[in-house]
């Protein structure tokens, strides 16, 4: 059966959902339930089934679990531990509620950022008078947060490149701070591309 | 001597430049989602350990505690932009910490835990953060503050997450304003991350042809590029002024002039003076300092009258609560004293 949607790809996800005395029957390959925002319908239809949330259903449709940032139910589950304040009402009032909301709604926050400040990494000042973790590690956590989603996105590409560059220019080798100064002007090159087309 | 007794770079054009720094502590939720309490907590913590061992800190800054105050007392703080209008509104141990220069504020539970401010005369981004940036790291070793490598300082708004660092300067744009062309300024900027807003912050409107310029994104830039991109903003800004300015004076000479000086007669002499004709024509007398029209008066004598002619200010110099009708007649009378040194 092909989906019902791209009538392209073969159809694996059969959801049977009942709203308001209507039944409806989906069959919908991955790609296009995972924008339908069925993951996470179907998972928290799961949950009222189960009572708990063992299956992480949203992830078999995209292993970021990278449910439609904007879409509607999106996010219900997401709770601060700390001050209890939920990503919704994070949405809602445009305020975190405390400083572990960041942690605890981390995987929805890049497009956040890319939205509001059209970046998504810190690039200034550290802390003073704390121990901060290694440079490496802040390449890391660009990697890893990038990693789930496939390819990394140019933002956090350019990003890395530019502290690899960083490091390479302290570190006096200059031959490869070329090299990665030339990915990082033909990426810049790309985006300025995107971003006319887009205008 | 407060910061606005001096004239700075470009002052012709920028009156003054401010860089504030948002920093909270991790340890409590933040001010908006604190109870009494943690407020209560929050407030003296951070006063303690700013000051804590340092006797000399502490005779360099004046304590407020907002509560204390009369509501005239606290706006009189705001028109002088010590302290901003969410500070005042915030009502739960809100506080503030000023350097006796005014040259430094530290307020305590706006919308973040910290708000560091530093003003400068004049176009001089690099010092006002310089003396924020000194405050914040005396904060940042004495306090446990909300950091992460990948965000930076972690802030209550996403829109100042990262530097937590907000450049701005308050600009004096008669010349583009009469030509009409703000407004289009105001959308290009806009494109670039750039915001201008009238005299007292948001939604509030351009009153004696001031703006105030900012810079919007905190994250993905260090502070030093964000300042150095508002600075390369702001010297077309100010080249663009001051061309309007030399072809507005060259076209119209006499027109000029006599606005110019029937502004100084009018503030010299009037008996009433409502506040927005008093920025009107103090506007009218610093384009008049910058072109040469006048040299009996100087542009720090116009940021001194500025700070001193807001409602709250006039009522707190007199000790009373006036009506508005009282309040033009004690305007007046500032300003001609100022004026008639």
């Amino acid at each position: 059966m092909l989906c019902q949607i791209c009538h392209e790809r073969e159809a694996t996800i059969h959801l049977k959902q009942t709203r308001q005395g209507q039944k409806k029957e989906y069959h919908l390959c991955e790609v296009c339930a995972s924008e339908q925002n069925l993951g996470q319908q179907m998972k928290s239809y799961l949950n009222q089934m189960f009572g708990s949330a063992p299956l992480t259903v949203g992830n078999i449709f995209n292993p970021a679990g990278g449910i439609p940032e904007f879409g509607p139910g999106g996010g219900q589950q997401l709770i601060c531990p700390t001050c209890g304040l939920s990503y919704q009402d994070f949405r809602k009032t445009g305020l975190f509620g405390c400083s572990h909301c960041y942690d605890a709604f981390s995987e929805r926050l890049d497009p956040v950022f890319r939205r509001v400040q059209g970046n998504i990494r810190h690039h200034g000042k550290k802390r003073s008078g704390h121990q901060t973790e290694t440079a490496e590690a802040v390449s890391a956590v660009a990697d890893t947060a990038a990693a789930p989603l496939g390819p990394p996105s140019d933002a956090v590409r350019l990003e890395t490149l530019r502290h690899k560059l960083k490091t390479a220019v302290e570190q006096e080798d200059y031959e490869r701070a070329a090299g990665l100064r030339d990915q990082i002007h033909s990426l810049e090159a790309k985006q300025r591309q995107e971003k006319e087309e887009t205008t | 001597m407060s910061w606005y007794a001096e004239a700075g770079p470009d002052s012709d054009v920028i009156i003054s430049s401010r860089v504030r720094l948002a920093r909270n502590l991790e340890t409590l939720p933040f001010p908006h989602r604190m109870s009494r309490d943690q407020a209560r907590e929050a407030a003296s913590l951070i006063s303690e350990r700013f000051f804590d061992g340092d006797e000399s800190l502490k005779k360099d800054y004046l304590v407020l505690e907002l509560d204390e105050m009369s509501q005239e007392d606290q706006m009189a703080l705001v028109e002088k932009r010590l302290i901003s209008e969410e500070l005042v509104v915030a009502k739960q141990y809100h506080k503030v910490m000023i350097r006796r220069d005014e040259s430094v504020s530290i307020m305590i539970n706006e919308e973040d835990h910290i708000r560091i401010q530093s003003m400068r005369p004049g176009l001089d981004l690099e010092a006002a953060y310089r003396a924020a940036e000194t405050a914040a790291i005396r904060l940042e070793e004495q306090l446990p503050i909300a950091y992460s490598d990948t965000y930076g300082f972690l802030t209550a708004c996403p829109t100042n997450t990262g530097t937590g660092m907000r450049s701005s300067v308050m600009a004096h744009l008669p010349a583009l304003t009469m030509s009409g062309v703000m407004r289009q300024v105001a959308e290009s900027l806009a494109k670039m991350g750039f915001v201008v807003r009238g005299l007292y912050g948001e939604h509030s409107k351009s009153q004696g042809n001031l703006y105030q310029i900012s810079n919007q994104l905190t994250l993905g830039s260090s502070e030093t590029e964000l300042i150095s991109d508002l600075k390369q903003m702001l010297q077309q800004i100010i080249e663009q002024e001051r061309h309007n300015r030399r072809v507005l004076h060259e076209q119209s000479a006499l027109l000029l002039e006599n606005r110019v000086m029937r502004a100084y007669g009018i503030l010299r002499h009037a008996r009433l003076m409502p506040s927005e004709e008093a920025f009107a024509l103090l506007s009218d007398l610093r384009l008049g300092i910058a072109l040469g029209i006048i040299d009996q008066v100087k542009t720090e004598d116009i940021n001194r009258m500025q700070s001193a002619i807001g409602p709250a200010s006039i009522q707190k110099a007199h000790g009373r609560l006036m009506t508005p009708e009282e309040r033009d007649q004690a305007r007046a009378e500032t300003i001609r004293s100022l004026l008639n040194q």
